[in-house]
């Protein structure tokens, strides 16, 4: 007889080690990491450069410097880089974020040569043409007037200029920012911080090694230049605010609270308010979305992150709620946030959490783009892919009592702050 | 290549496996025969709310997510108009798990008004945080009846209204499982490192007892052809303009479905494609412009949407797209260009097959409308299309009479 009630036995995940990539030198000094452990006939070529978008007071340029890299060169006109990337089927993808920019192609392996000499020529004779400039200009100025008109943007814009007040974290952006903006501004900046001492070169997919390697060193590896990156000063508090946004009209209300901890990435408190945030809205079944959402049905989803900049780490919770569920949503929220330092988490929650984090991290490494992905995340922070086993190891060993003692240090109620913006002030 | 086995058990419910002995993380993938265009026309939005109550725990199983987690795994789902697609990952060891959880959901729900309750509420929220409070949210809700005056497709999976959620029953809640949530209405994917036999065995184990219901048999009015352009003006509380133009098109099995796509990349395809080139960057007018097809089962629509910028009225953004497309008629494509965009489809096709998810989810919906292994053939069927076809099929496409226009006024302007 089948026995419906009760689960077949689960196995104990293991995380399988995983091996460190083959790091060789280019003939200037910056270092390739290779993933050759593909079973497709793809790869991908990243380049990572250590400086985020703190490293200008207007993050419009270092967004349009990201946003347009591959516009035009000397050799090619505007269009005619992707033009050709495209007929190769290849895909260039650019990103920036608080610390870190990446410039990142895709392609099939068999393509890769001829791709690798667009980019390098992109890279090398880069052009920003004015006419492509203001154009990007006039039109993320609109999109940018189109988000304001969402509740969720507000309120995280509103959140972290004032969570990070008087730091470049905060990146407050005014409409001004986006006029008078030059191709040399933009060709300055490239120069600055797209150099070759901040960057690092991950390699992944299915290839021949030795001859990418060469590849990347007769054009990488000649490249010069120094790195005049500023350091951000840390930041490990903040002053604590309550704000409302009104947003006459709206259905409903964006909610955020959260606050910075001072833990240092990898510390052993790093790890168990890790563990602390996922109880708290890490996950579906977490206490928020079981609580807000799966009890009383007051959104449809709620979540709590923590975050780990370079100069800070945060705590956030966010959400949408109903209008006029605003402030029990409120309520609740910190009514789970106080039950972290009453009461003990239970050994069951305890225990599928941990299991949860454990398959989360097996999801992370699964296949050699994602490897890649985590060893690029982890060596911007000084670790290798190893760090992943210790993390795991570590989760295991925190029991409900350090728990209890975290969340006593650092998630006492009224070091929170919040920002709610909605209809109108209900409280 | 992705190369897969199936087979059927004695309750009609079909099994896809494909072995991926590279990855850890098994996907375990369920997609249902039943969409949004199954529902009745006063009961709207129901197969959605329908897929949230699945997580509410069956008649052995209070809970469906906690166990899995326990397993390391994770799970989520998605309605469309056409089908309910539930999946999960864990590690391939604890699949057996995946198994256990959704055949007792398969076998039988548990119909809880506490469930049912929490979850209008809850997609009610999703409604609006979707929809109805963000800027352009309602634009399906007002395209969809402007293109399909008899086809269900006229209303979006979210559902007509909110009204619709919130007089849901649980007896509307029951009825909809035993007709739809049945062995032969669905298919079962699973991308993992295991022997075939093992799922084998686990799928006799778990699914072999579930009763074979009553078959259901779709039976749709089709759309009636169209025969004469149509607008819609609205005005709206958003920043800027907006421009939509939706035509009819062919449905996911038809021949010229695969033109209709390619046709839609060469227009808007990354900075390369026309719409980027001539529109945005040389002649400046619009901030966004993109085309894309809806790729529904029954015929389906090919949509353009743009954003004039200031100073560019919506009349005169759609004369210059409407020149675009009749360009398709007047000049037959390059070689060049047509090569590229199969060379863009070619690698985007394989980047896609990079995860054990993507692979079990397109290996069921393929066994829905073709077979699993017909996966094997898309690119194909991208690599035969001929300039002549682009111009054939874009003629067809792009008529006047076969257009749906909606003009979405920022209020602000007025």
């Amino acid at each position: 007889m089948l026995k419906r009630k009760v689960s077949p036995p689960t196995k104990a995940l293991e995380l399988k080690k995983i091996k460190e990539p083959e790091i060789i030198p280019l003939d200037n000094g910056i270092e390739v990491a290779f993933f050759n452990l593909g079973s497709q006939d793809l790869i991908h070529v990243e380049l990572i450069f250590d400086n985020g978008l703190t490293q200008s007071s207007n993050i419009i340029i270092p967004t349009a410097v990201s946003e347009l890299f591959g516009t035009a060169s000397s050799s090619f006109g505007s269009g005619e880089i992707a033009e050709k990337l495209d007929f190769y089927g290849a895909f260039l993808e650019t990103s920036i974020n608080k610390d870190i920019a990446s410039i990142s192609i895709y392609s099939l392996t068999e393509h890769i040569d001829d791709v690798l000499n667009i980019l390098f020529d992109a890279l090398f004779n880069l052009v920003y043409p004015q006419n492509d400039i203001d154009i990007f200009l006039s039109n993320s100025l609109q999109k940018l007037k189109s988000e304001l008109e969402k509740v969720e943007y507000v309120c995280l814009k509103t959140f972290n200029q004032y969570l990070f007040k008087d730091h470049l974290y905060g990146d407050v952006i005014s409409f001004s920012d986006f006029e008078n903006i030059s191709s040399k501004q933009l060709q300055l900046y490239f120069k600055s911080f797209y150099n070759p001492e901040d960057v690092s070169v991950v390699v992944s997919g299915k290839f021949d090694n030795s001859s990418l390697y060469n590849s990347l060193n007769n054009h990488l590896g000649l490249w010069k230049g120094g790195s005049v990156k500023k350091n951000i000063p840390s930041i490990d508090k903040s002053e604590i605010f309550k704000l409302f946004v009104t947003k006459t009209n709206a259905l409903q209300s964006a909610i955020r609270i959260g606050k910075i901890v001072p833990v240092k990435y990898g510390s052993v408190d790093y790890f168990k308010l890790k563990l602390l945030n996922t109880i708290l809205g890490g996950y579906f079944g977490s206490r928020l979305m079981s609580n807000l959402r799966e009890e009383k049905g007051l959104t449809y989803g709620i979540n709590s992150s923590f975050i780990n900049y370079d100069a800070a780490s945060f705590v956030v919770i966010s959400t949408t709620v109903k209008g006029e569920s605003t402030s029990i949503a409120v309520k609740e929220i910190y009514s789970e946030i106080d039950r972290l330092s009453n009461q003990l988490v239970d050994n069951e929650e305890l225990i599928l959490v941990k299991n949860y984090i454990s398959g989360s991290l097996m999801r992370t490494v699964d296949g050699p783009f994602l490897i890649a992905e985590q060893y690029k995340l982890l060596s911007h922070k000084g670790e290798k892919l190893a760090y992943l086993e210790k993390f795991n190891a570590v989760i295991q060993e925190i029991t409900s009592d350090d728990l209890l003692q975290c969340a006593v240090k650092y998630f006492s109620v009224d070091s929170f702050s919040e920002v709610v913006v909605g209809p109108k002030s209900n409280n | 290549m992705i190369q897969s086995k199936k087979f059927k058990l004695s309750n009609g419910l079909r099994v896809v496996y494909h072995r991926d002995e590279s990855s850890p993380v098994a996907a375990f993938n369920m997609l249902y025969d039943v969409g949004a265009r199954d529902e009745n026309p006063k009961k709207t939005g129901f197969a959605h709310l329908f897929e949230h109550l699945m997580f509410g725990g069956s008649s052995n199983i209070v809970d469906f997510d906690g166990p899995l987690q326990m397993a390391g795994g994770q799970s989520n789902a998605f309605t469309s108009n056409d089908i309910t697609n539930y999946y999960m990952t864990l590690p391939s060891l604890n699949l057996e798990t995946a198994f256990w959880l959704e055949s007792d959901r398969l076998n039988l729900l548990d119909f809880n008004q506490n469930s049912l309750d929490v979850q209008r509420k809850v997609v009610i929220e999703e409604f609006k945080q979707r929809y109805l409070n963000q800027p352009y949210g309602d634009v399906w809700l007002l395209l969809r009846p402007l293109c399909y005056k008899i086809h269900p497709y006229k209303w979006a999976t979210i559902g007509e209204k909110i009204q619709h959620i919130e007089d849901a029953k649980i007896d509307d809640v029951k009825a909809f499982f035993f007709k739809h949530y049945t062995p032969r209405n669905s298919i079962l994917s699973i991308a993992a490192d295991l022997e075939f036999e093992k799922i084998q065995e686990f799928s006799n184990k778990w699914f072999s007892s579930i009763e074979d219901r009553n078959e259901y048999t779709r039976c749709l009015s089709p759309e009636p052809v169209q025969l004469e352009k149509r607008e819609l003006r609205v005005e709206r509380n958003v920043p800027n303009d907006a421009l939509y133009i939706a035509f009819h098109m062919d449905n996911r099995m038809g021949e010229d479905y695969h033109v209709a796509d390619l046709i839609s990349d060469i227009l808007s395809r990354g900075k390369s494609g026309r719409f980027y080139k001539k529109l945005i960057r040389d002649n400046p007018k619009f901030i966004e412009l993109s085309a894309f097809i809806m790729g529904s089962l029954d015929n389906g629509l090919f949509v353009i949407a743009g954003k004039p910028v200031k100073g560019t009225s919506l009349e005169a953004a759609y004369d210059l797209i409407r020149a675009e497309l009749d360009l398709f008629a007047s000049e037959l494509i390059g070689e060049r260009e047509l090569q590229k965009n199969k060379n863009k489809i070619k690698s985007s096709l394989t980047f896609q097959e990079m995860s054990n998810l993507n692979k079990a989810m397109s290996l069921a919906y393929y066994e829905l409308f073709d077979s699993s292994s017909g996966i094997n053939n898309e690119f194909l069927k991208y690599e035969n299309v001929s300039s002549s076809a682009i111009k054939r099929v874009a003629e067809k496409l792009f008529s006047e009479n076969n257009s749906n226009i909606l003009y979405y006024k920022s209020a602000k302007d007025a």
